[in-house]
């Protein structure tokens, strides 16, 4: 179980403001409410990117709330993707596990079987702007798992895609959960998902 | 290693004030009346340089909206010479085109809107593009008059004209350069500094003006950074209400007329012989003229390489917001007093390379900073976000500046050295302080002008051009030989 406590945070004319919140150990536990009720911004403090001074977060045995984005070892997939333009797939993914210091040989046996499952093997080596929608959000994903990391953020991931396309890349997103035995917290606008959710959160102007 | 390079651009920016520090005893009464002379002047050349600016900008801009997309990049290319040109050769082409010239501020007026007037063309072309697709479309489904429409337009876009116009005034403010050799007798800020060390050698004085200039440009830079100009240009669709067919072609025509006029002016008046003879007629004007070419291709080049290294530092340690929001506001000192502190740096120690490494030091100081603004801050912002990503992914600072920053901005980083390059092969105003009478091309360039050789000037000045043309070139070469290894 993952804890996060007392997040205060006033901007101009709105107060993010979390007491308590738990994160099943396991599965998807979905974020949901309207534009602007601050899911976005509470999903950049669990990253670490935006700072809230009274927040703490136990997650085993740690306060990664007092850790720097860094050194939290989250796996991240946001709405925008942020894949790197100058590298191939394979090298977007593989950034990840370099910067976790991952042997290159520990890599390739991890992530060689996810790469099947995406079906992903003969777009590795392509630069990400020649790479299809679909497929780019393949690599972002493979990409937020490839530093084994202790848990997933994921900022509206599947937003932008037609139906189809959602349903394939949420089987892989199970089959990766389901394998890696990680939590996954996910903010999603989509009714569907709240079917497959371990747990449902729903924040509205700020507050649970 | 964060820790040092912020501390070395903490020294580097404010270095001459450090320098000017224990000058500060010969602090007396200063003249207030002199100061407010010289205020008054620099503001009111400054203002009707920007004023004719935005108004030929908006004209300008209005006319390239009726210019197809696959033209557009080319002309905003033709537009922006008179700005990237450097100040030497604008002068030169002005002195040459207008004779008897108007020294004094009007000249200087004259000079800065015929300069800067492609800059504001296109920065009012990118406000009308990207802010009046939408209303334009809808304005002329509903019929409105074009008057209707413009006045409309003007009174929406208020903020915006105004962000360009104090954009300019800033720049036209602190401008050293084009009031120094056009001005004459009219004294404004910039000069008044200048003359108070080289005449009086009052040190005191000189800071605390420039002290004065620098905190009412940060209070413009402060007020000019809240407005809300955000824009994306679209590039793409028309807005016929306001557009002004073939204004342009008036802007493009000046644009030649600046790259051409000393070319015209040689090819007239000058017989290239007699201008060899006029100027190296010892002896020994081979050995002469090795060592000009030297200590020009020296220091352009110095310049270009350690505008890279600025660079390439100011670049890996931007993900910090402080550094970013500091170098947004930082307002260089003024070229005289930077000219001074070089002076008084005694490292005679360093022997032949102590002049080249000084105006390497004192030119990149002061191109540093409007370079990282105009490029670098702007492309480091398009990938902040993929940094902030890979921070999140365990990469150090360091990994994400070697194989995520540092490849995306290494182009941009070479683009900016080659034009500092450029612009060093051609300075004059930095050169006179530190360097000997025609000790470079450029100033072998700038002593012709003074002294109303204008058509030898003209040929000259095609020299240190080269040169830097040059220098651009090598380090757009550059790019590809020392382009970041991959992952």
């Amino acid at each position: 179980m993952s804890l996060i406590q007392n997040v205060y945070k006033k901007y101009d004319d709105f107060i993010l403001d979390i007491p308590l919140l738990e994160i099943p150990e396991e599965g998807i536990t979905i974020l949901n409410g309207a534009s602007g009720s601050g899911k976005s911004t509470f999903l950049r403090m669990l990253m670490g990117l935006d700072t809230c001074k009274t927040m703490s977060w136990s997650f085993q045995g740690e306060d990664l709330a007092l850790q720097k984005p860094q050194d939290r070892r989250l796996g991240v997939v946001f709405q925008t993707l942020e894949l790197f333009p100058h590298m191939t797939a394979l090298e977007n993914i593989y950034f990840h596990a370099k910067a976790r210091k991952i042997s290159k040989s520990d890599f390739e046996t991890r992530m060689t079987p996810f790469f099947e499952i995406a079906m992903m093997q003969t777009h590795l080596n392509k630069k990400v702007s020649l790479l299809s929608g679909g497929e780019k959000q393949r690599v972002a994903l493979l990409r937020a798992i490839a530093g084994k990391p202790r848990m997933l953020l994921l900022d509206e991931p599947f937003s932008s895609l037609d139906p189809a396309l959602k349903n394939e890349l949420k089987h892989l997103l199970q089959s990766i959960l389901k394998t890696e035995k990680i939590p996954c917290l996910m903010v999603s606008h989509d009714p569907e998902d709240l079917g497959t959710a371990a747990k449902t959160i729903t924040l509205k102007k700020g507050t649970l | 290693m964060r820790l040092l390079v912020f501390l070395f651009f903490l020294v580097f920016l404010f270095f001459p004030y450090l320098v000017f520090l224990p000058k500060l005893e010969f602090l007396t009464f200063i003249d207030r009346q002199e100061f407010l002379k010289a205020f008054a002047n620099s503001a009111l050349h400054s203002f009707l340089s920007a004023l004719a600016c935005v108004l030929i900008g908006l004209l300008g801009s209005m006319s390239l909206l009726t210019v197809s997309k696959e033209k557009l990049k080319k002309y905003i290319f033709i537009l922006l010479i008179p700005t990237f040109l450097p100040s030497l050769y604008v002068i030169l082409s002005c002195l040459t085109l207008m004779n008897p010239f108007p020294f004094g501020l009007w000249g200087v007026v004259g000079v800065q809107s015929l300069t800067f007037a492609g800059l504001a063309t296109v920065m009012c072309y990118e406000i009308l593009d990207s802010k009046l697709v939408g209303f334009s479309e809808l304005a002329l489904m509903e019929n409105a008059s074009r008057l209707q429409f413009l006045k409309t337009c003007l009174n929406y876009l208020k903020t915006d004209f105004l962000y360009v116009f104090m954009s300019l005034f800033i720049v036209f403010f602190s401008s050293f350069s084009i009031p120094f050799l056009i001005g004459k007798n009219t004294l404004i800020l910039e000069t008044l500094i200048y003359e108070k060390i080289k005449i009086f050698g009052e040190y005191g004085h000189a800071l605390a003006f420039t002290l004065f200039e620098s905190l009412f440009i940060l209070i413009l830079s402060l007020w000019l950074k809240r407005m809300d100009v955000s824009r994306s240009s679209s590039f793409r669709r028309r807005v016929d209400l306001l557009a002004l067919p073939y204004f342009y072609s008036i802007l493009l025509g000046l644009s030649f007329v600046f790259l051409l006029a000393p070319i015209f002016s040689i090819s007239f008046y000058v017989k290239p012989l007699e201008v060899v003879s006029f100027f190296f007629h010892q002896a020994d004007y081979w050995e002469k003229i090795k060592q000009i070419t030297f200590n020009t291709l020296w220091s352009a080049f110095g310049v270009g390489g350690f505008v890279y290294f600025l660079s390439i530092g100011a670049i890996y340690i931007s993900d910090s917001i402080s550094f970013r929001r500091a170098m947004l506001i930082y307002v260089v000192p003024s070229t005289a007093l930077v000219g001074f502190a070089l002076l008084i740096l005694d490292l005679k120690f360093l022997g032949w390379i102590e002049k080249p490494m000084k105006f390497i030091f004192g030119l990149s100081f002061l191109f540093l900073p409007s370079l990282y603004r105009f490029r670098l801050l702007y492309r480091f912002e398009e990938i902040f976000h993929q940094v902030e990503s890979a921070k999140t992914m365990g990469g150090t600072s360091l990994l994400n500046f070697r194989y995520i920053t540092l490849p995306q901005i290494h182009r941009s980083v070479c683009f900016v050295s080659g034009l500092a390059g450029f612009w060093a092969a051609s300075d004059f105003s930095l050169a006179h302080f530190i360097f000997n009478k025609d000790e470079t091309w450029s100033l072998v360039t700038y002593s012709l002008m003074n002294s109303y050789h204008l058509e030898r000037a003209s040929l000259f000045i095609f020299i240190p051009l080269a040169m830097g043309a040059a220098v651009y070139t090598f380090f757009q070469g550059f790019h590809y030989v020392a382009y970041p290894k991959r992952l």
